[in-house]
């Protein structure tokens, strides 16, 4: 059983990337911080008692029953606007656009600071994670960046393990695709290249 | 597969960076909804160690397995439902046995007697 210390510990550990990651997903900064504390809260209600080693995949269950919740509501919500205007704004066809010509990248290429280039790679690759399919943003945020096994994340998604391999490679593919189009090749994106 | 890997590892590293650099205030309501998760462990627990514990954990239960109760009360219907309506079907009955004994022309009290039977087949042969 987990001591409040370990709770608090594992929730500070994971809190900024459970915020980023819901950003990345319902484009609100507002909407993401209130998904991260129902999920915080939750956690800390029914599965306080649980071992601390279970966390990370609990946690990560939470948060996407949470988003799925929260998209669920945002359906309705727009159901019933789209049913009290009967003239559409037009905006229906967001997940239509094709993500590689959608894609804005602020005009400071020139900057010298390196500083400013690196905030630059991160604006991009945070706009072409938000641009992914669902599906791929899940899985690669649960495989790469949770370093979460196939398994887990399978579970987590509630798909095959088979599934989650396709949607990360399809996602890791698309990522490449979109920061190779930006002039971020490997090398463009500034790592410093040490092998882990 | 490497390669990919490899890129993915790249793009992960700058995202841990960019977790660094959040808006203060973003930062603060994250520390904020930490405590706040954190306190309703410290409130749990005190209450389970208190004297209304058990029936806390109880209640904990039962809104942890909401589905318990629908099926309690469902039962509870159906066996209900099962009683009064063996009441209905055996008053019935009672009633059609009633009208038999006092139309026959024996008295009730034969019928209670266990060698009535053997004695009416013995006379009735003669």
């Amino acid at each position: 059983m987990a001591t409040a210390k370990e709770l608090s510990d594992f929730l500070a550990q994971v809190e900024r990337r459970a915020f980023k990651q819901t950003a990345y997903a319902v484009r609100d900064d507002h909407a993401a911080l209130d998904i991260v504390q129902d999920a915080m809260l939750k956690l800390a209600e029914k599965y306080a008692a649980k071992p601390v080693t279970e966390f990370p995949m609990l946690f990560q269950r939470i948060l996407q029953n949470t988003m799925r919740d929260y998209w669920r509501r945002q359906k309705v919500r727009n159901l019933w606007t789209s049913l009290l205007s009967s003239f559409g704004s037009g905006n229906d066809d967001d997940e239509d656009r094709d993500p590689l010509e959608t894609l804005q990248v602020d005009d400071e290429a020139n900057q010298p600071m390196e500083q400013l280039e690196r905030s630059q790679t991160i604006a991009i690759i945070e706009q072409a994670l938000q641009r992914l399919p669902t599906r791929q943003r899940e899985a690669f945020v649960l495989r790469y960046w949770e370093e979460m096994d196939v398994a887990e994340t399978a579970a987590i998604m509630g798909c095959s393990e088979g599934s989650v391999k396709t949607h990360c490679s399809r996602a890791v593919h698309a990522l490449a695709l979109i920061l190779g189009k930006q002039g971020l090749s490997k090398q463009g994106l500034g790592i410093s290249g040490d092998e882990r | 597969m490497k390669h990919e890997q490899e890129t993915a590892r790249q793009i992960v590293e700058l995202l841990n960076e960019s977790t660094q650099r959040l808006d203060p205030k973003v930062a603060v309501r994250l520390e904020d909804a930490r405590h706040a998760a954190v306190a309703r462990v410290n409130a749990q627990g005190a209450a389970v160690a208190g004297p209304a514990g058990l029936t806390q954990m109880f209640m904990g239960y039962f809104s942890q397995h909401r589905i318990i109760m629908p099926t309690a009360m469902m039962c509870g219907a159906v066996l209900l439902a099962f009683v009064v309506t063996q009441q209905f079907v055996g008053q019935d009955g009672y009633e059609q046995g009633d009208a038999f004994l006092l139309a026959s022309d024996l008295p009730p009290e034969a019928y209670l007697d266990k060698g009535f039977d053997e004695w009416l087949e013995r006379t009735s042969q003669f």
